[in-house]
């Protein structure tokens, strides 16, 4: 199917209208054409209005818990063991933390060679030090920093910016290395209360598992981990970091990493 | 970012909120279910015609939302389009599968609705901006789409009914849905979302 024959389908795709075997031919073309899929998005979110626009009926308030009961029986029992708290928060200037990170990264071995790098990315960590409160771009841009440094790890990088909840404190980002036989590898770095944590990662099949626990640097102010992870690592399509009673602390969307 | 619940989240909290229901939070598919709950609910009662088939598709949307969750991507569109967009297809499945394959008999003179002039308690910004672009349609428009859409009626058996080719039921659908895109851009350059920028 061409780009013209599936342009031509996309209306009647956002109304649910075609026969099952036309939608399914235009679904492998929106999978591998970003053209198509912007225009079929577009008439999704017309034909989504139609919905919207219906006068609101106010369901019974019964149906919440009915709701929420069957998505947590078919999620299992809620699964994750509390763990107990090591107390003690830290509140620190994103761009101490930044420049600690940086410093971590290279104890740890990565890129020593990077120095050229490190020193553009120290000096970039000066003026992130006035938006104390975590941004996007932040997160982007340590993110691209640190995925830099591990530019020596052979594989397909991804990279998520990470972010708290609503209302809580921290920021994040993690770097996926993917390699086609041996195990990924991920970097997580930090800065939350200081707390025992963990990862899970989502694949773009639904299927989500266990990377690992998350180390405090000695100094206290961040975490930075290394973890070997045996799952193929180009499929993730979330990182989520729970905190130690099961919440999410801060969760990303991992992208593929693109040279700046 | 708002702390309205009412409000329209930002891309970034809707992907957050959306990582904490594939995480299995509940809280998260309560904060989920408060926001769209209603309007789902409603889709269904006014296509599937009972509050308990409406209750139904309630349940199965939002498990669905769940299942699905790894594929939301906030940098592609709104939670609302796609959790309507998952509602609308399950209600589809559920009217065909209840007719079967011959088409209905009875046209209903069923249209869009217009908007009510009252304000209601907990109205999503995306339901007052939809309501308002559907508002701007012509009545021929509107009934076109609220056939494929609420009966879900394929272009073919809107053809038939109407006696009129299967290419001009197919173009006009398209205009149609075309000029509702339209209007709710116009609408949404008005109102910018809040933090709405997407990389
Ligand atoms: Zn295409």
């Amino acid at each position: 199917m061409s780009c013209l024959d599936v342009r031509d389908l996309l209306a009647e795709r956002a109304l649910d209208a075609l026969p099952p075997a036309t939608a399914a031919e235009v679904e492998r073309h929106l999978e591998g054409c970003p053209g198509c899929r912007k225009e079929a998005e577009g008439l999704r979110e017309a034909a989504a209005a139609i919905g919207l626009g219906v006068p609101l009926s106010l369901p019974p308030a019964r149906l919440a818990e009915r709701v929420t009961g069957a998505v947590a029986a078919h999620s299992g029992p809620s699964g994750r063991e509390p763990r107990r708290s090591t107390g003690r928060s830290a509140r620190v200037l994103v761009g101490a933390v930044l420049t600690a990170a940086l410093v971590a990264v290279l104890s740890v071995g990565w890129a020593m060679s990077q120095s050229a790098t490190l020193q553009r990315a120290m000096s970039q960590t000066v003026t992130l030090q006035q938006r104390v409160r975590s941004t996007e771009a932040t997160n982007k841009q340590l993110a691209n920093q640190i995925a830099s440094l591990v530019a020596e790890v052979q594989g397909t990088v991804f990279v998520a910016n990470l972010a708290p909840p609503v209302g809580r404190q921290g920021v994040g980002a993690a770097v996926l290395i993917a390699q086609s036989s041996a195990p990924g590898t991920l970097v997580v770095w930090a800065t939350l209360r200081r707390e025992a944590y963990h990862v899970m990662l989502v694949t773009s099949n639904g299927r989500s598992f266990q990377a690992g626990d998350l180390v405090w640097t000695p100094n206290d102010d961040y975490v930075l981990s290394r973890l070997q992870v045996p799952q193929n690592l180009a499929k993730v399509v979330s990182v989520v970091v729970f905190d130690a009673k099961g919440r999410v602390a801060l969760s990303g969307t991992a992208r593929p990493y693109a040279q700046p | 970012m708002t702390s309205n619940p009412r409000g329209p989240l930002s891309p970034q909290a809707e992907q957050e909120l959306m990582h904490q229901v594939l995480a299995g939070e509940r809280d998260a598919v309560r904060t989920l279910y408060a926001r769209f709950g209603p309007p789902v609910y409603s889709l269904g009662l006014r296509m599937l015609g009972s509050a308990e088939s409406a209750e139904e598709l309630a349940q199965d949307v939002f498990v669905a939302a769940w299942r699905q969750g790894a594929r939301f991507d906030s940098s592609r569109g709104r939670l609302s389009t796609w959790l309507m967009a998952i509602a609308h297809n399950l209600a589809v499945d559920r009217l065909r599968h209840e007719r079967g394959p011959s088409r209905p008999v009875l046209i209903l003179q069923d249209e869009l609705p217009e908007p009510d002039p009252f304000d209601e308690e907990g109205l999503l910004v995306e339901r007052e901006s939809a309501r308002r672009a559907l508002a701007r349609l012509t009545d021929a428009d509107r009934w076109l789409l609220s056939r494929a859409y609420f009966q879900g009626w394929t272009a073919r058996e809107i053809a038939e009914a109407d006696r009129i080719p299967l290419g001009t039921v197919k173009t006009r659908l398209r205009t149609a849905l075309v000029k509702l895109r339209r209007f709710e851009a116009e609408r949404a350059r008005v109102t910018a979302r809040a933090g709405g920028e997407t990389t």
